[in-house]
């Protein structure tokens, strides 16, 4: 439980600290935490508006950083479908001259801005032994290719924290 | 005129012979070193430990087993210690060591979790200022390799995790593994990081530019998808899917001591510095007086007219700290005047800051009855377990 000590000071009566309002003080950065966590159950009397304000943007700066990585995340290929070849046509550096136009012209080739990546097998096998014979031949299972497991569970986690984003922080991105 | 001139003759097959003189794999090394950097780094020139108290010598806040928080404890100077599992685990002080050490620092679970869930995690980190890790030179084309070496020992074999996690900006994070081969037998480990040329971290500043993460245990969520020894931004790159769970049992104990961050690929002999050094390095960011009994804890604090049961005094610090320490207290003081007669009064506080600063921190304390104002008065120690300190950690 926390109070205003003084315009400097929040003490903590929990644990017998004085903590500066100072930004790089790691103590300092816990009541932004508790703050957001808590709100004011974790204040004893009314949290001053500068501290809900920092504690509020605070607050902001990690849904943005969030959602900026979700978003970096689902931007990545699914495994399971692979990639396609993205090319464009590119100067060389060359010029030479075009006597219709009268002009010098670059002299443009293909280059290949991203390469093609094929999908992963969709599933795996793998084999199975017994737990309750040892000495028994393993059996063969075909589960779900674990690359293709992984990808899909990151892009749900990264598609949750997307839907939970506050739009304003969407609006910041 | 003719002048002859006469010189000594010259044994071409001697001179021969000596550019063969061995040198050994060192001396090649040296001989093979393109610059005057590398050289400088084969030899151990200079300082080399980027890591305060490596060899667990400082132990300001205390040695006695004590519980692990799952928002972040210290006990040795500078190392931090997490639990978010359904276990407990203590760390502690330890002369068991290799030879060469005073101190390790001890783990012992106390309560087992033989299943972790997926955002449980056990680990211990050492942060470092911005502004000490230059010579790293992240984000840049010559980005440099760090070597990381310890002494570890543990009744648990198998693979833990050390994750280099640059923290200044984006994330990054580049995970290695070590493994405990033989049980309760020290054994030395080194391995490097890449060099990570993808993201920078500050000339100046005093916040984390990266830390060094060890694991002793990791929920599926902390799993890295990536390969070891690869810097990511990736979140999930924290620490080997490989990585044991240490807290699955109360006969687990985990040692460690001469822990070594260097740059270079080579990890080189552990480097110890003085003690007195060691300490003022720690004391940048926490500093504790007290829990001496008798001691003087403060300059002479005076007491305030119209609040005669406070003193107010300050503590000046013994080096510059990283920046405006968080004060803490415990345990009983004693002020003790000379103004008018010897006087004394015991207190358990409060004990709270007073003005600001990272050189010198005010403080006033709290007494059960009045003072004489103007009184000049000593906060001393009462019994040994009054202190003061300032928490200025990252």
């Amino acid at each position: 439980m926390f109070n205003i000590l003084d315009n400097n000071h929040i003490f903590c009566g929990t644990h017998n600290l004085t903590i500066p309002i100072e930004p790089a003080n790691r103590h300092y950065q816990e009541v932004l935490d508790a703050i957001i966590a808590e709100g004011a159950a974790c204040f004893d009397g009314d949290i001053p508006e500068d501290l809900q304000a920092a504690a509020d943007e605070k607050q902001f700066n990690q849904q943005l950083s969030a959602y900026r990585t979700a978003i970096a995340r689902l931007d990545q290929y699914i495994v399971a479908d692979g990639r396609a070849e993205v090319t464009e046509m590119q100067p060389t550096g060359e010029q030479v001259w075009n006597e219709e136009t009268m002009e010098m012209e670059d002299v443009m080739h293909e280059v290949i801005t991203v390469t093609a990546i094929d999908p992963v097998e969709p599933t795996v096998t793998r084999l199975v032994y017994s737990e309750d014979d040892p000495m028994a031949e393993p059996t063969e299972e075909t589960i779900e290719n674990p690359l293709i497991t992984t990808d899909n569970a990151e892009r749900t986690a990264a598609q949750a924290v997307v839907d939970a984003t506050p739009q304003a922080v969407k609006d910041a991105a | 005129m003719t002048v002859n001139v006469s010189k000594p003759a010259i044994n071409v097959r001697e001179k021969l012979a000596e550019l063969d003189k061995p040198t050994g794999i060192a001396g090649e090394a040296m001989l093979r070193a393109e610059t005057p950097q590398e050289q400088f780094q084969l030899i151990g020139a200079g300082r080399r430990n980027m890591l305060i108290n490596g060899a667990m010598q400082h132990w300001q806040r205390g040695t006695g087993a004590t519980a692990v928080g799952s928002s972040g404890d210290y006990l040795p100077d500078r190392f931090k210690f997490w639990n978010s599992t359904g276990g407990a685990y203590t760390f502690e002080r330890s002369t068991d060591t290799p030879n060469g050490f005073a101190y390790s620092t001890k783990l012992q679970v106390t309560t087992a979790d033989t299943s972790l869930a997926s955002g449980d995690y056990s680990i211990f980190a050492q942060h470092l200022e911005v502004q000490d890790c230059l010579s790293a030179r992240m984000g840049y084309s010559d980005a440099q390799e760090l070597t990381l070496s310890f002494w570890v020992k543990s009744s648990k074999t198998g693979t833990y995790s050390m994750t280099l996690h640059k923290m200044e900006g984006t994330d990054y994070f580049c995970h290695r593994t070590f493994n405990i081969d033989a049980a309760n037998t020290w054994e030395y480990k080194s391995f490097t990081y890449p060099p990570n040329t993808l993201s920078g971290i500050s000339a100046n500043g005093t916040g984390t530019g990266f830390r060094i993460v060890c694991w002793l245990a990791a929920g599926s969520a902390f799993y890295s998808s990536g390969t070891e020894g690869q810097w990511s931004a990736s979140s999930n790159r924290y620490a080997s899917n490989q990585n044991v769970n240490w807290m699955d049992s109360t006969s687990n104990d985990f040692y460690i001591t001469g822990v070594q961050l260097e740059v270079g690929k080579v990890a080189t002999p552990f480097e110890h510095r003085s003690y007195g050094e060691e300490l003022a390095l720690c004391q940048r960011y926490y500093y504790q007086v007290g829990k001496e009994s008798g001691s003087y804890m403060s300059n002479v604090g005076f007491a305030r007219g119209g609040y005669l049961n406070l003193v107010y005094a300050t503590v000046g610090f013994p080096t510059e700290m990283r920046t405006t320490p968080t004060l803490g207290y415990g345990g009983t003081f004693e002020g003790v005047t000379y103004s008018g007669g010897y006087s004394a009064v015991t207190t358990t506080g409060p004990v709270v800051g007073d003005g600001r600063g990272k050189k010198v921190g005010g403080l006033r304390v709290e007494f059960p009855s009045n003072w004489t104002a103007g009184d000049e008065v000593l906060i001393k120690d009462s019994d040994g377990t009054g202190f003061i300190s300032y928490d200025a950690e990252l």
